[in-house]
This record gives structure tokens, C-alpha cells and sequence, in this order.
């Protein structure tokens, strides 16, 4: 279990916010990501921001609520949130509460996040650069 | 000396001294929030995890898995799993008695989308206690095994009561904070659900079919 001291990362991927929304997520953690969040966004210009929530085993009112919250607090600020990783199990669950995410994409899994924010899968077969630097040689 | 708790403080007293013997016991038996003063020789086996959690401030991992392999011989049989009491102050107790919730179910074989559902109803009722009371509150888990394994969900406060209930329970509420559509959504989730509340308090009984 992920203790009270732990702060959820935020992962800057070109002009996205990604973060990784996982453990037991309190009151005090959450109050903490959504300031740094909007922090980041007006820092550095955020033009999307993506919640992959693969990390969270479940998903009661007070967690829809503080996503969608987060997700409403970045749309004032002109920021698209997209909320990612939800399992078969969570979206059961709440579905049968008939809870919603009001206002919130959400996408499968964080590849269809990214493809929906416009990033491009990279070509197969790319010469990965860091093998040159490493001096690495490529058998053929 | 042949009662479970004698037997437990045989086995750890091999490893520790029965100052600290005693110590790792209590605190597991406190820790694993067990009902009641008499332990079962199940109760030993599901306080693994406690105890474990106790060896460790004493003990290097090798010599606690040993300890750990003593106990399962020791106490073979493990019988149905028991109600457990939790009470609901503080926010770090909702995340305890819906992990809880969820490892009853695991014991009982629930599969794994009702034991979500499950912990959900617990993680709901104890949230409302942890927001809407000041005084704090108690949830109860009451397994029942068998051909058709159960979990009853209890959850009772001396707060304020819930003002419109009727209105929530309609589906015509929706308040701002999450109380309504919690309250609902946990109704929804379970194949009984009572509720009576006043000015002297609320008391939930839901039950779930594993």
C-alpha cells in the first residue's frame, strides 16, 4: 500500500501532463496533485492532460468525483483531460452505481490517450539514437 | 496450555523473548481489528500478515519466514473467516476496512467484479461516516461461507442523520459533495439495503450475494 507520504508524479510528455493516478489516494494527496497539476498546466502551457488510472484497484463516488473535479479545473484553464486504464471490473462497478464521469473523455488504454492528443506511434523498425551514441553496432 | 493463544506465544517464543512474544501477539490481535477476546486457531491463521508485520521489527526475513512455516503447521485447519469490527475516524480507516471487505471476499471465492463491488458499498458507507459525522462511526463486515457465501455490510453512526434521504434514495439529490450519489450507488451495487436514520444517528445493513 502506498503510504500517507507518497506524491503522485507528474510526467510532462511534449505539450501533455501525464499522471499516473495510483494507491490509496487521501483528501490531502488529492488536494495536492490538483494544485500541482494546475500549476504545471499554467507553468508550462499544458495543451492536454491524461489520468491513467490503471493504477487504481477501484473507483467509489469520492475518486469519480476528484477526477472529474480535476478534470473541470483543467478545462477552465482551456486544457483537455482524458482519462485513461479504467478496468473491465471499475467500469462495471460504475456503471451499475450509475455514477458518471460528467465532462471527462476517456480512452482504453494510455496509447489510444496519446494517439486521441495526436501523438503518432513512432515507424517500426526506427533506428533507436541512443544505440550510436553507445557505439553500439547493429548486426545485419 | 493448549489453547490457541498459548500455542502462538509457543511458537514465536522460540524465536523471541516472551516479553516481545507477547507484543507481536497483541498487536496483531489489535492490528487485525479481531471481534472479541478469545482467539480461534483461524484467527492465528489470519493474522498472518499482523504478525509477520510484528517479526520483522525483530527478527532478520529469513528466520521470519521460518517462524511463519512453524505457524501453518501449527494451526492447519483454517476455519470460516469472521466478522471483523472497524471503527471510521480518521480517512485512512475507509482505505482499511475496504481493503479488508475485499480480502473477506477473496477468502469466501467471491470473483474478483464482486469483490470490487463490494469494497465499493464499504468504501461508500464509510466515507459518508468519515465526511458527514463528527463523531466517527463503525463499520461491521459479517462473512458468511457456504454453498452460497455472503457478506453483511453494517454501518452505523451517531451523527446527524441524513436530512432528505427520501429525495436521495429517488435519484432526485444531487448534492455537490458526493453524499447522494455514494448513498445510491451503494444501494444499487447490493441485493439488500436498509437504512433508518435520525437525529440520533444512522444505521445502514447491506448485504451481498458472493
Amino acid at each position: 500500500m502506498i503510504q500517507g507520504t507518497a506524491r503522485i508524479p507528474i510526467i510532462r510528455l511534449w505539450s501533455l501532463l501525464l499522471v499516473p493516478v495510483q494507491g490509496e489516494l487521501t483528501d490531502t494527496h488529492a488536494e495536492q496533485l490538483r494544485h500541482d497539476v494546475l500549476a504545471e498546466i499554467h507553468a508550462a502551457g499544458s495543451s492536454g492532460l491524461i489520468l491513467d488510472v490503471t493504477g487504481l484497484w477501484m473507483m467509489d463516488s469520492h475518486m469519480c468525483a476528484v477526477l472529474t473535479g480535476l478534470a473541470q479545473a483543467t478545462a477552465l484553464m482551456g486544457t483537455r483531460t482524458i482519462v485513461c486504464g479504467i478496468n473491465a471490473d471499475t467500469a462495471i462497478t460504475i456503471q451499475s452505481m450509475g455514477l458518471e464521469l460528467r465532462g471527462v473523455r476517456t480512452a482504453l488504454t494510455l496509447e489510444q490517450a496519446l494517439l486521441a492528443f495526436g501523438v503518432q506511434p513512432p515507424p517500426d523498425g526506427i533506428d533507436d539514437p541512443l544505440d550510436e551514441i553507445a557505439g553500439f553496432e547493429h548486426s545485419t | 496450555m493448549n489453547d490457541p493463544r498459548s500455542k502462538a506465544l509457543a511458537v514465536l517464543g522460540r524465536h523471541l523473548s516472551a516479553i516481545n512474544a507477547q507484543n507481536v501477539l497483541s498487536r496483531a490481535v489489535r492490528d487485525a481489528r479481531l471481534v472479541g477476546t478469545v482467539l480461534t486457531l483461524a484467527d492465528l491463521r489470519r493474522m498472518q500478515p499482523q504478525i509477520e508485520r510484528g517479526l520483522r521489527l525483530f527478527l532478520p526475513a529469513a528466520t521470519v519466514a521460518t517462524v511463519l512455516a512453524e505457524f501453518d503447521r501449527a494451526f492447519v485447519p483454517a476455519g470460516p473467516p469472521r466478522a471483523q469490527v472497524f471503527p471510521i475516524k480518521a480517512e485512512s480507516d475507509v482505505s482499511e476496512a475496504r481493503l479488508a471487505a475485499r480480502g473477506l471476499c477473496e477468502q469466501l471465492g467471491a470473483r474478483r467484479v464482486v469483490a470490487q463491488k463490494a469494497s465499493t458499498v464499504v468504501s461508500e458507507l464509510a466515507r459518508n461516516i468519515f465526511m458527514y459525522t463528527a463523531s466517527g462511526g463503525t463499520i461491521e463486515l459479517v462473512p458468511t461461507a457456504g454453498p452460497r457465501p455472503k457478506l453483511l455490510i453494517k454501518a452505523y453512526d451517531e451523527g446527524p442523520g441524513i436530512p432528505n434521504l427520501d429525495e436521495i434514495m429517488a435519484g432526485r439529490y444531487r448534492s455537490r459533495t458526493g453524499l447522494g450519489a455514494g448513498l445510491l450507488g451503494a444501494k444499487r451495487l447490493v441485493e439488500r439495503f436498509e437504512i433508518t436514520t435520525g437525529a440520533t444517528g444512522t444505521r445502514i445493513s447491506a448485504e451481498v450475494d458472493l
